[in-house]
């Protein structure tokens, strides 16, 4: 394993009077693509989140590339920002850009680049997200579900972030569009010498793509390991209940 | 880590190449944001018809932009010295990622822009959808009210008294201020030449029928609309655009009897309360100024103004707008909230919409208005 990319210490995160997080700890390597699983509601996005700087914790420290996160001058800040790339869940679009302008955005923001490189990269982050160059002038409201995905991934890879997180990147899409999306991040990983930090319900995005996984129950991670021991020897009756009850068996619509 | 105070992220060593004749040798980090608009447009001066060898060796860093741009500069210095320029010294990920990013779609993303004489047309088209749409939304509402006036038990009154707590309550602070404030301003400018010419106690007439009368109603209602009206549009706008109407008729609620009649009878209670309050501030403000400065004390206007509250009176000329005021702030803040496409700049584009409607529908009204009570000797 590489160096820790990220460190999460003694997190705790509360909304109102409910506890979402209680000391979790959780480290993430370089170049690794992490899974965080669990029910609805444990908290997966949220932690993510907080990874990315989104969330503040009321208490606990985040460490990214071995500095203090959470106090850091806004210079720093900002530049450790571009350093991350966060994929929404709806994508987060800017409904008034078409897709090539969404995805031109941060670079037109951020870089000093002559004008044709720029309209290269951004097409060629578009291509690289699977959309065809007639969608580049389309605007978010035009689109289906799996191609804002699309979008949204070729917007945040467009500065070529370090560490990525993905929100349920999978979720809503087809199976071979789902599958060919994991091949992608597993592709691009590589290729960009990423770490992926995803919050996932895919069980086979899961299996695919993951190198380790958290499972987040009891406002902790109960477990941190690759799926396959996970599925084989679960540690925690909630770890064993959630690769049991795979859908259509017992489990995910028990009556209450 | 120590250290992390200063310069936790320095900025790398920017783009850049040494040329030596046969070798151009990429330098430090070429990396999106390092990566300098100046330095790229300006190719090293390569000899034509010599083989040429990018040597990457000395990269400290590439990312897809840098290939990217390694990719094209190659591309140019092939064109420009017409012989083969060689990749040389890059690690076998980084000639993955140069192989990436090779094969750009090269389809110039352009949104059909539509000529002058098209969007004036679409403008005018827009115009006319806008009032006819407008038409049916005022018939759905009105339909859906009767429905309420019929069966008073379906009516919404948790919403209907919430809304009014919004619209009206909320709001007597500034129409207060506003109110009392052209008060004050019509004494002032009026008590200058009436004392003039000795007629200050006209200072009443002029207070209590301009206030009662015009004032009062056409401050409010504008309030109204530039406070309530966009509220509504960009509250139900909003709602659009994240499906929750659809969810609504996906439920089989009607949106307009839940979102839209709810806030037009809490208008129509609110608004004649809202400018009998207006009333009373403003005339508090004409009352100050033509006391401390043109000797027109409270006295004489509980003498002469009762005069102005008897039928016809000018308190009730004023009074009469308040529903269709109400009536038209709200049916255009609601009409446009439920017209709203696309996403927030939609938003943005119909609260203004909302306002700008409103506030001039509200003129036009009034200005009806005067000519028939004019008309009607009142």
């Amino acid at each position: 394993m590489g160096e820790p990319v990220i460190e999460l210490k003694g997190i705790r995160n509360r909304f109102g009077a409910s506890v979402v997080h209680e000391h979790v700890d959780l480290t993430v390597y370089r170049g690794e693509i992490l899974g965080i699983i669990g029910a609805s509601g444990s908290g997966k996005t949220v932690l993510l989140r907080t990874m990315a700087l989104l969330q503040r914790p009321v208490a606990g420290q985040v460490r990214l590339f071995g500095c203090d996160a959470l106090h850091l001058p806004p210079e720093d800040e900002r530049r450790l920002r571009l350093r991350l790339g966060f994929m929404f869940q709806n994508g987060a679009l800017f409904s008034g850009l078409t897709v090539f302008e969404n995805v031109r955005f941060p670079l037109a923001e951020h870089a000093r680049l002559p004008a044709d490189l720029c309209r290269e990269i951004v097409m060629l982050k578009i291509r690289l997200a699977g959309l065809a160059a007639e969608d580049a002038g389309k605007y978010p409201r035009q689109l289906s579900g799996g191609m804002v995905k699309r979008a949204a991934l070729a917007r945040t890879l467009v500065l070529d972030p370090v560490v990525l997180f993905l929100d349920e990147p999978t979720a809503g899409l087809d199976p071979v569009t789902a599958g060919a999306f994991d091949a992608l991040v597993v592709e691009l990983k590589s290729l960009l010498d990423l770490t992926v930090v995803m919050v996932t319900h895919d069980l086979d995005t899961l299996w695919r793509a993951t190198d380790r996984v958290a499972f987040l129950a009891d406002r902790r991670v109960v477990a941190l390991a690759p799926v396959g021991e996970l599925a084989r020897r679960p540690p925690h009756p909630a770890v064993a209940a959630y690769f049991a009850g795979r859908r259509g068996g017992e489990g995910a619509w028990k009556p209450r | 880590m120590v250290g992390c105070e200063r310069s936790a992220f320095p900025a790398p060593e920017p783009a850049g190449w040494r040329f030596d004749g046969s070798r151009l040798r990429l330098t430090g980090a070429w990396t999106v944001l390092c990566l300098e608009k100046g330095r790229l447009e300006q190719p090293p001066p390569v000899p034509p018809g010599r083989p040429l060898v990018i040597d990457g060796s000395a990269l400290t860093a590439l990312d897809s932009a840098g290939a990217r741009a390694i990719v094209a500069l190659r591309a140019r210095l092939q064109r420009q010295g017409s012989a083969p320029v060689r990749l040389e010294g890059f690690t076998p990920s980084r000639r993955r990622l140069l192989a990436l990013v090779e094969g750009v779609p090269s389809v110039a993303p352009r949104e059909p822009r539509p000529q002058w004489l098209e969007s004036l047309g679409l403008a005018a088209f827009d115009v006319v959808a806008d009032g006819l749409a407008y038409l049916a939304f005022v018939g759905r509402l009105a339909l859906q009210g009767l429905g309420w006036l019929r069966h008073p038990r379906r009516i919404r009154w948790r919403a209907t008294l919430a809304e009014m707590q919004r619209a009206g309550v909320n709001a007597l602070f500034i129409v207060g201020l506003l109110s009392f404030l052209m008060g004050v301003v019509i004494a002032y400018q009026g008590g200058d030449p009436l004392s003039r010419y000795g007629a200050n106690i006209y200072l009443v007439d002029l207070v209590g029928l301009t206030m009662l009368r015009e004032i009062a109603p056409l401050v409010t209602a504008i309030i109204m609309a530039g406070r309530t009206g966009s509220a509504y549009t960009a509250e139900i706008g909003a709602m659009k655009i994240t499906e929750e109407v659809d969810a609504l008729r996906s439920l089989a609620i009607r949106p307009v009897e839940i979102l839209a009649l709810p806030k037009l009878a809490a208008m129509l209670v609110v608004m004649p309360l809202l400018i009998v309050f207006a009333d009373f501030t403003g005339l508090l403000g004409g009352v100050l100024v033509s006391d401390l400065l043109f000797g027109v004390g409270l006295r004489s206007y509980l003498e002469r103004l009762p005069q102005t509250f008897l039928m016809p009176s000018s308190f009730w000329v004023g009074l009469v707008k308040a529903p269709v005021f109400a009536f038209i702030i709200t049916s255009i803040g609601c009409h446009q909230g439920f017209r709203v496409r696309g996403g927030a700049t939609g938003v943005g584009y119909a609260t203004t919409r909302s306002v700008v409607q409103s506030i001039f529908l509200v003129i036009v009204v009034d200005a009806l208005f005067s000519i028939l009570f004019n008309r009607l000797d009142l």
